[in-house]
C-alpha cells in the first residue's frame, strides 16, 4: 500500500518553465564583485617598503590580554598568576615573554641561593640566601679556603715542630715501656733469669750466659737453689703481668695524646684562614655558623689529612684512611642559583616542564656499583630560577607532564620549593636521600594555552581558580579599519625585521593584509594568529630569493599563498576529479526535483577547501517525521540532527496549522561515507524537502548553503569562503555557463573574502553569487517561481511554491485519512 | 782495590717475625735485583724455646691477654713450624715479580749461630736491626750484636720501616773499609740519583780523602755531593740522619775517630738502613 503511494508521489512531476517567475528579486539578491573582496586602500599606507617602518613594541589589537597581564603583575597577592588563552599562534608567548622582559628590568634582581652540608644530618643540606652576586663570591672564596685549608694542614703536619712532638710523644711511650722493661730485666738478670720471646707471648726462663738452662741442669741444682730459682721467676713473671697489664693503658694514653696533638695543630692551620672568612661574612650568621661547623669538622677528622705513610707502628694516633679531598668536598659551596651577571627580575620560560625541570633534582653518581648523592648534586628546577621574577609555562606540556601540575601547584601553595624525588613522591622507594631545605618561593607564573584548556582546568580543578585568577585572553581577529591597517603593517614590518626576512613593497603588504582578512574569514577583521603570518612573509621571502629580489613583492606573497595551497590539496583534486569524471554525481546543470546541491567543508590539517554533495529528499505518506539517513547510521553529528529537526519545525509551522503533516521523508547526503556535522547544509535540505513535496524543480546549477531556523530564515554559516570557491572550481572545471552561482546567508556577505578568479568571474557575470534572507528567497531562485504569500482566506496563489506545497500536503493528508478509513472498515469486516 | 773484590753476588737474609726482619726481606730483595745477585732466605727455628718448654715450671704470658699458662714442646713445635711457614710465605711473596734467583731453608738451632754458620760463602748478609725474641727493648737485636762481632765483610742492618733508597750516605775515613764501601756504594747507584760522601776525617787529612774519595768515584753518571762532618761524633751524624727513613748508610765497621761502641749507640736511633763494610 505505501509503495504504491511511493511511486505516485515520485512521479507526479510539474514541469514548470525556467524563465518563469520573480525575477526582479533574483536581481536584487545578486552580489556584484565589489562584495566578493575588500581591497585594502594603498593611499592607506605611506610608505614603499617596511623597511621604513618603525617597529610595533607590543602586540596589536590586544587591548583585553594586555590590561590583564597588567593586572596581573601589579597584584602582589597570592593567587594572581596568569593563565593567556587563545588559539596557537596568536603570539601569547612571545608577548608575554616580551612583556615580562620589559617588567623584569625595572625590578630588583633577586638574591642567590646556595646549599651547603649540613654537618649533624648530611642528608638534610641547609638553604642560604644572599645578596646577588654574592653567592659567587661566597663560593670561589670557599673553594680558595679548601686548597688553603690543604695546603695549611699538609704544611703543618709536615712541619718540623708537629714531626718532632709526634715523635716526641711515640719516644715517651717507647722509653717508658722500655724503662719498665729495663727495669725488670735488670731485676732478673743478676737472679739468672730472663724475659724470653716465645711465637704467642713472654716467658721467664733461668739462663746461664744467655743461654736457657736445659732440664738437666735444673735438676743438677740443689733443692734451695730450686725453690729460689722458682721464687724469681715468680716475682719477674708478677711484674711482668703487671708491665703488661699497664700498657694498654699507656697506649691508649698515647693515642690520646697524638689526637689532641693533631687536632691542637689543625686547629692552629685553619683558625686564622676560617676566621678570616668569619669576619668577611659576619653579617651572615648562617656562614659563620657554618665555618665554625667546619671548623670543628677539620679537627674532628685530621686523621684524614695525615698522609699514609706517617702511619706510625708503634701505636701512636695513625690514619683513619679516607680522602681529604673527598672531606674538603663537603665545604664547598652548591651555588644553586647565581645573579652575579643578572640585571633586573630574571624571566625564565620552561620549555620540558617536567616536574624534576620545575621543582629541581638531586642527582646520583654511580661509584663502584652504587649510586651517591650529596648536596653538592643538588641541581635547581625552573622555580628557582624564576624565584622573584617570572616563569612562563605552556599549559599543554605542563599538563602532558606526569605530577608536573601538582608539584607546580604545590610550590605555589606553600609559596616554598620543596625538592623531593617522584619516587619519594610516591613512595615507590624508601632509600635513603637528601631532603635540602625548602626554599621560599616568591613567583609570578603565566601559564598559556588553547581556551579548552583553560576551561577544562576551571571546570575540573577547584585549585586551579585559586592560582591562577587572572585570565589574559587574546583575541584571534582584530578589527581592519583604517586605524589598525597602518599598524598591521608595521606588525608585518616588525615580525620581518625578527625574522631576518626582505623588506616587503607597499602591495606585497597589502597582499598580506587581505590574507590576514581571509585567514580571520571576514574582510572586516585581521587575523592575529601571527604564526601563520609569520609562515607567510617567510614563504614570500624563499620566492622573493628565488627571483633573487632584494625586497619582497605581492607576486611573491600570491606565490607563497598559491604554492602553500598547492601542497596541501591533493585531496580537494581527486575530489574534484570524481566529481568531473562522474564518480561522484553533482550535477551543475539542468533541474531535478527533490535534489539540489549542498556545500560542505573539510579540514586536512591545516587546509581548509569546499566541496559539493548531492543532497537529496523523498517524500513518502507517513505521520510527519523527517528521516534523517545521517543520523540513522550514526554518520551524521547532533548539530546536524538538530538542523534536520527544525525543518519539521519549519513545515508545521507554515503548513500544518489547518491538516497534519501526512509524509514521511527521508534525507540524505548521497555519496557521503564520511561523519557530517553542523547544520549549515539544512537550508538546502529545506529546499530539497519543498521540492520533493511540491513536485517542484531545482536549478542543478546552483548549490546552497546557510542553516535555517524554524521561522525560515538563513542564517550564517562558517567557511563561506572555501564553499564558494570550491563549488566555482567545479564549474569552471565544467564551464562556466553563467548560470552557475551560489546562494549564501545575507548575513555571510561581510566575511565574503574570495579569490581573484571568483571575483572576476563574478564581475563578468559568468558565475552568480546570492544573498539569501529567508527560504522563500531561497525557493525562488533554485526553482523560478514565486513562492507566494499568505492571502486573508489562508490560502496560498495558485502557481505559488506555497501553493504547490500546501496542495501536495492536503493531498498527502486526505489519502492519508481515506487509508485510514479502509484500514477500519477492514478490521470491523474481520 | 777493585770493583771485583767488592762484587756481590750472594746474599743471606735471615728472617724471624719481627716487623724489622720484614724490612729487611725487602731491602735484601731490592739490592739482589739491583746487583743481580741470588737470594738465600734462612729462618732459624730457636733451640732455646724447646728447651725452655721442657722445663718443669715454664709459663707464657700472652702479650694481649696478659695472663699466664703452661708452656709445653709441643705447642712450641707447632708454632715454630707455623712462624717458618709464614716467613717462606713471606719471601716466596717478595721475590716472586723480582728477577733474582732464590732458595729459602728453615733450620733449628741457636740463632746467632745458626745465622753465622749458613753466611759461608754469602758475600752480604741482612738482618732485622731487633730481632724478633728481644722484649720491647729499643736496642740492637742479639744477632746482630753478634753478626756485628764476628759477621762477614758485609752487613745490612734494616730497621722496622727503613726503605732501601735515595740518597746514599757513605762515611769516608781513608780506611780500606770506608774504600770498599764507596765502591759498593758506586755500584748500587743509577743514573742521576744522589751519593753523598761524608768525609770523616781530621783536617790535615781532609783534603787527601777527598781527593782519594773523587778519584774512586770519578766519571760517574750520578751525583756526588761532600760533606765534612764538623765533629767526629755519633752525635754530629745522628743529626744529619736521625730522620730520614729513606735511603742507606754505607759506614766501615769500626770507623776511625769514633768511639768502639759508636754502632751500638748510631745504630738503633737511626730509621734509614745501615751496609757495615769490615
Amino acid at each position: 500500500m505505501f509503495s504504491a503511494f511511493y511511486a505516485k508521489i515520485q512521479f507526479k512531476i510539474i514541469i514548470i518553465p525556467e524563465e518563469r517567475g520573480a525575477y526582479l528579486v533574483k536581481e536584487q539578491l545578486q552580489l556584484t564583485a565589489e562584495d566578493l573582496y575588500q581591497v585594502t586602500e594603498l593611499d592607506q599606507l605611506e610608505f614603499e617598503t617596511t623597511a621604513e617602518l618603525e617597529e610595533l613594541p607590543g602586540a596589536v589589537g590586544q587591548a583585553r590580554a594586555v590590561a590583564a597581564l597588567q593586572f596581573g603583575i601589579g597584584m602582589r597577592q597570592r593567587g594572581y598568576n596568569i593563565f593567556a588563552l587563545g588559539p596557537a599562534g596568536t603570539g601569547k608567548h612571545s608577548f608575554i615573554q616580551q612583556f615580562f622582559a620589559q617588567q623584569a628590568t625595572a625590578a630588583l634582581t633577586p638574591p642567590d641561593w646556595c646549599y651547603l652540608n649540613n654537618f649533624d644530618h648530611p642528608h638534610q643540606p641547609y638553604a642560604i640566601k644572599l645578596p646577588a652576586g654574592k653567592g659567587k663570591e661566597f663560593r670561589d672564596d670557599m673553594k680558595e679556603l679548601i686548597e688553603n685549608l690543604h695546603t695549611a694542614l699538609s704544611a703543618a703536619f709536615e712541619s718540623e715542630e708537629y714531626q718532632t712532638c709526634r715523635q716526641t710523644i711515640i719516644e715517651e711511650f717507647q722509653e717508658r715501656q722500655a724503662t719498665a722493661f729495663k727495669a725488670l730485666q735488670a731485676e732478673a738478670e743478676p737472679k739468672d733469669v730472663a724475659i724470653i720471646r716465645t711465637p704467642s707471648g713472654l716467658a721467664v726462663a733461668p739462663v746461664r750466659e744467655e743461654e736457657v738452662l736445659s732440664t738437666e741442669e735444673i735438676d743438677a741444682l740443689s733443692e734451695e737453689e730450686q725453690a729460689e730459682l722458682k721464687a724469681a721467676i715468680s716475682k719477674i713473671q708478677d711484674k711482668l703481668q703487671k708491665i703488661l697489664q699497664q700498657i694498654p693503658a699507656w697506649q691508649r694514653e698515647l693515642r690520646k695524646k697524638g689526637t689532641r696533638l693533631n687536632q691542637d695543630t689543625a686547629d692552629f692551620a685553619v683558625g686564622g684562614l676560617l676566621a678570616e672568612l668569619a669576619e668577611k661574612y659576619a653579617e651572615f650568621s648562617r656562614i659563620t655558623a657554618h665555618l665554625q661547623a667546619i671548623r670543628e669538622d677539620v679537627v674532628e677528622h685530621t686523621d684524614v689529612f695525615l698522609s699514609s705513610d706517617e702511619s706510625d707502628h708503634d701505636g701512636a694516633q695513625s690514619p683513619a684512611g679516607g680522602e681529604p679531598r673527598a672531606l674538603l668536598q663537603n665545604y664547598q659551596v652548591n651555588l644553586l642559583i647565581d645573579h652575579s651577571a643578572s640585571q633586573g627580575a630574571p624571566v625564565i620560560y620552561e620549555d620540558n616542564p617536567t616536574y624534576q625541570n620545575l621543582i629541581g633534582r638531586v642527582e646520583h653518581e654511580a661509584r663502584l656499583g652504587t649510586l651517591f648523592t650529596d648536596f653538592r648534586l643538588i641541581k635547581p628546577g625552573a622555580l628557582h630560577r624564576a624565584n622573584g621574577g617570572y616563569l612562563i609555562i605552556d599549559a599543554r606540556k605542563l599538563l602532558m607532564q606526569p605530577y608536573a601540575w601538582d608539584g607546580l601547584k604545590r610550590a605555589l601553595q606553600s609559596n616554598q620549593i620543596h625538592i623531593e624525588s617522584l619516587g619519594q613522591k610516591l613512595s615507590l622507594i624508601s632509600t635513603i636521600s637528601l631532603e635540602p631545605e625548602a626554599i621560599p618561593l616568591q613567583v609570578k607564573v603565566a601559564l598559556f594555552g588553547e581556551r579548552q584548556l583553560y576551561y577544562l582546568l576551571w571546570e575540573l580543578d577547584p585549585e586551579f581558580a585559586e592560582l591562577f585568577k587572572v585570565e589574559a585572553d587574546f583575541e584571534e581577529q582584530m578589527e581592519r579599519n583604517h586605524e589598525n591597517q597602518p599598524l598591521y603593517a608595521r606588525l608585518i614590518a616588525t615580525l620581518a625585521r625578527k625574522e631576518q626576512l626582505r623588506p616587503l613593497t607597499r602591495t606585497a603588504v597589502v597582499r598580506v593584509i587581505e590574507e590576514s582578512a581571509r585567514l580571520a574569514g571576514d574582510k572586516e577583521k585581521l587575523s592575529t594568529q601571527m604564526c601563520t603570518v609569520i609562515d607567510l612573509l617567510r614563504e614570500a621571502d624563499y620566492w622573493a630569493d628565488r627571483q633573487a629580489c632584494e625586497v619582497v613583492t605581492a607576486a611573491d606573497v600570491q606565490q607563497a599563498i598559491v604554492s602553500r595551497i598547492r601542497r596541501a590539496n591533493r585531496i580537494q583534486e581527486r575530489i574534484r576529479e570524481g566529481i568531473l569524471r562522474e564518480t561522484y554525481l553533482i550535477a551543475t546543470s539542468g533541474q531535478a526535483v527533490g535534489q539540489l546541491n549542498g556545500l560542505s567543508v573539510m579540514q586536512l590539517g591545516d587546509y581548509a577547501f569546499g566541496t559539493p554533495c548531492c543532497i537529496m529528499a523523498t517524500v513518502y505518506l507517513g505521520e510527519g517525521k523527517v528521516l534523517d539517513i545521517e543520523r540513522e547510521v550514526e554518520l551524521g553529528g547532533p548539530l546536524h540532527s538538530k538542523g534536520v529537526l527544525i525543518l519539521t519545525g519549519f513545515l508545521g509551522r507554515r503548513y500544518a496549522q489547518e491538516a497534519p503533516l501526512a509524509f514521511t521523508a527521508s534525507l540524505v547526503f548521497e555519496q557521503s561515507y564520511n561523519e557530517i556535522d553542523g547544520d549549515s547544509a539544512s537550508s538546502a535540505e529545506l529546499y530539497a524537502l519543498l521540492s520533493a513535496i511540491g513536485n517542484i524543480p531545482l536549478n542543478q546549477a546552483l548549490a546552497v548553503t546557510g542553516s535555517v531556523n524554524q521561522h525560515g530564515q538563513v542564517q550564517a554559516i562558517g567557511g563561506v569562503n572555501e564553499k564558494i570557491e570550491g563549488f566555482f572550481d567545479l564549474c569552471q572545471a565544467r564551464g562556466l555557463t553563467g548560470k552557475q552561482g551560489v546562494l549564501i546567508p545575507a548575513a555571510n556577505v561581510k566575511q565574503l573574502m574570495l579569490r581573484q578568479d571568483v571575483v572576476a568571474a563574478v564581475a563578468a557575470r559568468e558565475f552568480q553569487l546570492y544573498r539569501i534572507n529567508t527560504v522563500d528567497e531561497g525557493m525562488e531562485i533554485l526553482s523560478g517561481l514565486p513562492a507566494g504569500e499568505l492571502d486573508a482566506t489562508g490560502n496560498y496563489p495558485e502557481g505559488s511554491i506555497n501553493y504547490c506545497v500546501q496542495q501536495a500536503l492536503i493531498d498527502l493528508a486526505e489519502k492519508r485519512e481515506e487509508f485510514g478509513h479502509r484500514d477500519g472498515e477492514k478490521q470491523t469486516d474481520e | 782495590m777493585n770493583e771485583q773484590e767488592v762484587e756481590i753476588r750472594r746474599i743471606l737474609v735471615a728472617l724471624d717475625a719481627s716487623p724489622h726482619s720484614r724490612a729487611a726481606l725487602e731491602a735484601a730483595a731490592e739490592l739482589a735485583t739491583r746487583l743481580h745477585a741470588a737470594l738465600r732466605g734462612l729462618f732459624v727455628e730457636d733451640v732455646r724455646l724447646l728447651q725452655l718448654a721442657q722445663l718443669p715450671f715454664s709459663q707464657e704470658i700472652g702479650q694481649l691477654s696478659a695472663s699466664w699458662r703452661q708452656l709445653n714442646t709441643a705447642r712450641i713445635e707447632r708454632e715454630l713450624r707455623v712462624q717458618a711457614k709464614r716467613a717462606r710465605r713471606t719471601f716466596a711473596l717478595t721475590v716472586k715479580q723480582m728477577p733474582v734467583a732464590s732458595e729459602f731453608h728453615v733450620t733449628r738451632g741457636v740463632v746467632a749461630s745458626e745465622v753465622l754458620a749458613a753466611v759461608g760463602d754469602a758475600d752480604l748478609l741482612v738482618l732485622g736491626r731487633a730481632g724478633w725474641s728481644r722484649v720491647l727493648i729499643k736496642q740492637l737485636g742479639s744477632t746482630a750484636r753478634t753478626a756485628l762481632a764476628a759477621a762477614p765483610n758485609l752487613i745490612l742492618i734494616v730497621p722496622a720501616g727503613g726503605h732501601l733508597g735515595w740518597p746514599v750516605q757513605v762515611i769516608y775515613d781513608g780506611s780500606p773499609a770506608a774504600e770498599k764501601g764507596l765502591l759498593i756504594a758506586g755500584s748500587i747507584m743509577g743514573e742521576g740519583q744522589w751519593l753523598n760522601v761524608l768525609l770523616l776525617a781530621g783536617e790535615a787529612e781532609l783534603a787527601v780523602f777527598h781527593d782519594q774519595a773523587q778519584t774512586m768515584l770519578r766519571d760517574r753518571d750520578f751525583n756526588i755531593g761532600y760533606q765534612t762532618l764538623a765533629r767526629s761524633n755519633v752525635s754530629s751524624l745522628l743529626q744529619l740522619l736521625e730522620f730520614q727513613s729513606n735511603g742507606l748508610l754505607v759506614m766501615p765497621l769500626k770507623p776511625a775517630l769514633l768511639a768502639e761502641d759508636a754502632l751500638l749507640t748510631l745504630l738503633p736511633r737511626i730509621k734509614m738502613p745501615a751496609l757495615l763494610v769490615r
